[in-house]
């Protein structure tokens, strides 16, 4: 069967269709063209047409137009699209007019900019102009460095090397600062939260280390599908944007489909895996040849995956290599190889995890099934954006699992097609973040009196600050460096915390080797005395955690239990910085010293779970200053139910708004937290608290304060659906105990009363 | 942010947390303090061997001693980004029949554009700069000083004398570390009283900016300037080494420069240097066990160099004594054993050599070499036996 019969054939079988709660056919889109700038290189020109490139999109056009006209820009289009050509295009265009022109491209990954610069070079040797593009990593050997500075007319890098390698040691990279016309940031979208609050503060510095050569460049910028393209990108360039998003780009029919697998225990609301599921349904793909991409959300379940499926297609002649696994782990090479055979049309099936998501070149393929909900709608969308070729149909399967997210989004199929895709968040101004980078920047130029870095009005007060701490020193009117410290070394951009532990198996006693790192929040968690630490599949035992040296010394060990450790969080409330007690519910959003301390630790079987016992942990209190964002139950509650039904309901709107805020902020449910107090010592009050998981905060609270009752009339609506008696994992989750539905159904509603 | 901003600060950097002092306010400097010393210069200097210093891989065409600028800095760190500093930048040359020292101190970094300005007058002079690791770090740091004051077209470039990289080929082997301390104590003979250790001069540096109190400085000056003067002495002793190589007390140093030499493309001078290591010396001291490292690696490279150029015969002789003198583990036996077999093709002789060889395997792997060279080689003389 093609795809056309297939699906035909799927619409036919009521056993698969009983479990389809939502089918969306979303019609053909024809190609809108433009024709060639006539500021665009005619050597350029020739060039895209022996490429058979006769007209541009329309939303290419666009974006040259906008660009040549000096503005900055955002791109924004589906996979598979054409934007690289968006920036490319000027980039060339601007080389060829000056040749001493320059570019700096930053991508979020190696893969990514290894990917995008073949490309460039491809247009570069058919346009037979001297031009030189360049990455610029960790990986690049010392000894091409020095021609990569002087000479490279188009930097490839990452933001990382930029922070670290780059920006503090500008003066020998005056050429390219002098001479620097474009900015392209791809992939902006996957700037969000720390990375993102992190990468503007970057930019800031790039952009006044520009200035101080007396340049400033024009950003390009792409994303996939967000909601805020161009508030993202005006924060994170600090430059007024202008959208490109009148996609011109053609597509075929595209199959959406919502799976939710049978309930198997309605009682207990216990429903078949989504991975026996996912595997039935890849495997009618692959049988039929159909080239099919399968997503996972763990690297684990990739595994699994791929081991079910290759025993499918086994045969003599070596017919395993038709279906391949992708993900964080595999060597570089080996993943350019997938990619190439994927490219060549010569695997059938590849099971992946978000690592394929990212723009990395692979062609086109027909279907995907994703096997759980990837988190947000846009992901979702850059996901089955993977299937889908110019003139013909594509497919896209969602199995739901039984998370309560996967089980809000497969029985709200209108939440998912109406809801604008999720905002991506930053907040350059988060105290902690800033102040790394307000310290990188005052070491890589000395800042002079008046200036704003960021346009902040608080500059001075941050001089003045660091004056204090002898960390400047001011002559005149400028501020000079004084101190011995490279402030960039201790910077990790992908996480907030500066201060990661290293993960060292010492397995080998002649050869210790790092394995890997964590935020020292996540430590006492994971890598307490006598903790399972599980590393691609591979379980490890730590033997002892230097807490003031940041190391985690583990070996590798078989066993037949995994650890899990109890926190005990508490939290006070340090600063109200609004309140507002007519709303329903009552909300309030402020600063909050959260505490946690890991009491002890239990070891559980496999398989049964059983509790085989359990040990102490020994491990300082961590503190964390952070905002967050809280709200207090209506008076009256405590009469109506005992403490401990109270508890039961909170722990289920805990689990609820734990799981659904996450939908709204386009996070991953681990950058925020939800803990409840029965009667808060602050507010006196039943009291729940959403705080950002990370020191100063992201921003994440306070969106949720701005949303107001959304959230709760959201749980709501969720818990009347869900298809349970008295409350299941997918709703209150698996903890709230029984009852706990109905009192935090008749919670809700006194919540939401006015 | 509003007014609790700096509480918060506090709170995020509760752990570095300082007694606050005020800052030194400017001082109203606006160019570098000078310190000049003049003393009589090492008379060595005035007769520098030409070819020591081509040995050194130094540009030397029309070198002229006069027109060589000696030259170190003391800096707020050692990362070499944009952040850091050098606050003292002394200088050394030969007028006359003295040498003269004479540092750039700034007073604050105020002083920074005009003690580089005077610097950029001070280069315009010479044309060789004579460092200690200066081309990766003083020199690469002082043009991004320039740079960052836009004062780039000020920096001239001069050729590179670094003695960094000709003191680690000639002494690495036998000082283990190369530092210019060590260099000092060990070639120069010369032992520094109190001297201020390197690691702490930022902090240094820092203090006397918040406190103004001079004395603090007065031994970064005192290190620099024995700094500079010791460089004269370094560039005499060098050129003295690299000139004769083979008269050096040492087999390592000899070695060493051997190697220098070879890899020069001076073979009849390396070969010289080989030979005169490799001669067997009493075992009197403690350095005695390190020539006598130098002596068989000399051995084993001259050996190496007549096999390549065909002098089989003496590359063979050379392999017979090292076995003697149980130099080189069982690589002299595996050369020997190779011409026995293959030139010679002395087969019962073999075996036996490999049969002493055996004894003095010290990897498994080299044992496993071993056997099956046995094997083929039985396998060989039996053959000859019944042909």
């Amino acid at each position: 069967m093609n795809l056309a019969q297939y699906i035909d054939a799927l619409k036919k079988n009521p056993a698969f269709m009983q479990n389809v709660t939502h089918w969306r056919e979303m019609p053909a889109r024809a190609a809108k063209y433009a024709d060639f700038p006539d500021s665009l290189d005619a050597r350029i020109q020739a060039v895209l047409r022996e490429r058979g490139i006769q007209k541009l999109y329309s939303h290419q056009r666009h974006a040259l137009d906008a660009v040549e006209a000096g503005k900055d820009i955002v791109v924004v289009t589906p996979t598979a699209s054409g934007k690289t050509l968006c920036y490319n295009l000027p980039v060339l265009n601007a080389i060829l007019r000056d040749p001493d022109a320059r570019a700096l491209y930053l991508f979020p990954t190696k893969a990514l900019s290894s990917d995008q610069v073949a490309e460039l070079y491809g247009m570069v040797e058919r346009l037979g102009a001297d031009i030189k593009a360049y990455t610029y990593d960790g990986d690049t050997p010392a000894s091409a460095r020095r021609a990569i500075r002087q000479a490279g007319h188009v930097v490839v890098t990452n933001p990382d090397m930029l922070h670290s390698g780059v920006l503090p040691h500008h003066t020998k990279w005056v050429k390219l600062f002098e001479n620097l016309k474009y900015v392209v940031i791809d992939e902006i979208h996957a700037y969000r939260g720390i990375f993102g609050s992190n990468l503007a503060n970057v930019i800031r510095r790039l952009r006044r280390i520009c200035a101080f050569y007396g340049a400033n460049p024009q950003f390009i910028c792409c994303s996939a599908t967000i909601n805020n393209p161009k508030e993202l990108s005006e924060i994170m360039t600090g430059k007024p944007m202008e959208l490109v998003d009148d996609n011109g780009a053609p597509a075929g029919v595209r199959h959406v489909v919502f799976y939710n697998p049978p309930v198997v225990n309605r009682q207990l609301g216990i429903r078949a895996g989504s991975i026996p599921e996912t595997r039935r349904l890849a495997e009618g793909l692959v049988k039929n040849g159909i080239q099919s991409i399968i997503f996972a959300r763990s690297r684990l379940v990739v595994e699994v995956l791929v081991r079910y499926l290759k025993e499918l297609v086994k045969e003599p002649l070596g017919g395993a290599g038709k279906v391949r696994g992708y993900r964080g782990g595999y060597l570089p090479t080996l993943r350019r190889e997938i990619e190439r055979e994927l490219r060549a049309g010569n695997i059938t099936a590849v099971v992946s995890t978000n690592a394929l998501e990212l723009g990395i070149d692979i062609g086109q393929l027909e279907a995907c099934v994703l096997c759980g909900y990837p988190g947000t709608i846009a992901s979702t969308w850059q996901q089955a954006g993977r299937a889908g070729r110019r003139n013909s149909e594509s497919l896209m399967i969602l199995v739901a699992s039984s998370s309560p997210l996967d089980q809000y989004i497969v029985n709200h199929p209108g939440y998912f097609f109406g809801q604008s895709p999720e905002n991506a968040l930053v907040n350059p101004d988060n105290l902690y973040i800033l102040l790394n980078h307000f310290k990188c920047a005052a070491y890589e130029l000395p800042f002079e009196e008046g200036e704003r870095y960021g346009g902040l009005e608080s500059t001075p007060e941050l001089l003045e600050y660091l004056c204090d701490q002898n960390i400047l020193h001011k002559v005149g009117k400028r501020y000079h460096w004084m101190a011995e410290e490279f402030p960039q070394a201790g910077i990790s951009l992908r996480s907030a915390s500066d201060q990661n532990f290293l993960i060292i198996d010492i397995t080998d006693p002649k050869h210790h080797r790092v394995i890997g790192e964590m935020d020292r929040f996540t430590v006492p968690m994971l890598l307490h005395q006598y903790a399972i630490y599980m590393h691609e599949g591979q379980q490890y035992q730590v033997e002892q955690l230097d807490f003031d040296d940041k190391k985690a010394y583990i070996r590798k060990v078989d066993v037949d239990y995994y650890t899990d450790a109890d926190l005990n969080t508490s939290m006070k409330v340090l600063d109200v910085f609004d309140e507002d007690e007519k709303s329903r519910p009552m909300r309030y959003r402020g600063e909050v010293l959260v505490s946690s301390m890991v009491p002890l630790f239990k070891k559980i079987k496999f398989d049964t779970h059983e509790n085989l016992g359990w040990g102490p942990v020994t491990l300082p209190e961590l503190e964390m200053h952070t905002t967050a964002c809280w709200w207090t139950l209506p008076d009256g509650l405590e009469n109506d139910y005992s403490r401990d039904e109270l508890q039961g309901a909170m722990i289920g709107l805990a689990n609820m708004l734990q799981n659904l805020a996450p939908l709204y902020l386009m996070c991953s449910p681990r950058d925020l937290s939800v803990v409840y107090h029965v009667k808060d010592p602050f507010t006196q009050k039943p009291t729940l608290y959403l705080y950002d998981c990370c020191p100063g905060g992201v921003g994440l609270s306070d969106r949720v304060y701005e949303m107001k009752e959304e959230l709760f009339r959201q749980a709501l609506e969720m818990l009347d659906e869900c298809p349970c008696q008295e409350g299941c994992p997918s709703c209150v989750g698996a903890e709230a105990g029984p009852g706990a539905k109905g009192v935090l159904r008749v919670v809700l509603k006194r919540m939401l009363e006015p | 942010m509003g007014s609790s901003l700096k509480s918060r600060l506090m709170a995020i950097n509760a752990q570095n947390h300082q007694p606050t002092r005020q800052a030194a306010q400017d001082q109203g400097c606006a160019g570098p303090m000078l310190k000049e010393h003049r003393m009589a210069a090492d008379p060595r200097l005035f007769h520098l061997s030409r070819l020591g210093l081509e040995r050194m891989g130094f540009e030397c065409a029309g070198f002229d001693v006069r027109r060589a600028l000696f030259l170190d800095t003391e800096t707020t760190g050692l990362s070499g980004g944009a952040g850091t500093v050098a606050f003292l930048v002394g200088v050394g040359w030969v007028q006359g029949e003295d040498f003269v020292v004479r540092q750039y101190l700034m007073p604050d970094y105020g002083a920074e554009p005009m003690m580089l300005s005077q610097l950029g007058g001070v280069f315009e002079r010479f044309d060789w700069v004579v460092t200690f690791n200066g081309k990766s770090f003083d020199m690469p740091l002082l043009e991004s000083r320039f740079t960052l004051n836009r004062m780039r077209p000020l920096y001239k470039e001069m050729a590179q004398m670094d003695l960094l990289h000709p003191a680690r080929r000639a002494w690495k082997m036998r000082l283990k570390r190369c530092n210019l301390g060590t260099l000092e104590a060990r070639i120069l003979n010369h032992e520094r009283e109190h001297d201020l250790p390197g690691s702490e001069v930022p902090q240094r540096y820092f203090d006397y900016l918040r406190t103004r109190d001079f004395a603090l400085l007065e031994d970064i000056l005192e290190h620099n300037r024995q700094d500079i003067v010791s460089l004269g002495a370094l560039l005499c002793e060098l050129c003295a080494v690299y000139d004769a190589p083979e008269e050096q007390q040492s087999a390592s140093d000899i070695y060493s420069l051997g190697r220098v030499l070879e890899r020069r493309g001076e073979g009849e001078a390396a070969q010289r240097c080989y030979s005169q290591a490799a001669k067997p010396r009493p075992l009197l001291s403690l350095q005695a066990l390190c020539d006598e490292r130098g002596a068989r690696e000399a051995n084993w490279a001259l050996s190496m160099m007549l096999k390549r150029s065909g002098e089989i015969e003496r590359a063979e002789q050379i392999w017979i004594q090292m076995c003697e003198r149980g130099q080189m583990g069982i690589k002299p036996y595996v050369e020997r054993l190779k011409l026995l077999e293959h030139r010679h093709r002395r087969y019962q002789e073999a075996i036996s050599l490999c049969d002493q060889a055996l004894q003095r395997f010290r990897a498994p792997e080299e044992q496993d070499q071993l056997t099956i060279r046995r094997q083929r080689l039985l396998k060989k003389y039996n053959r000859s036996m019944e042909g």
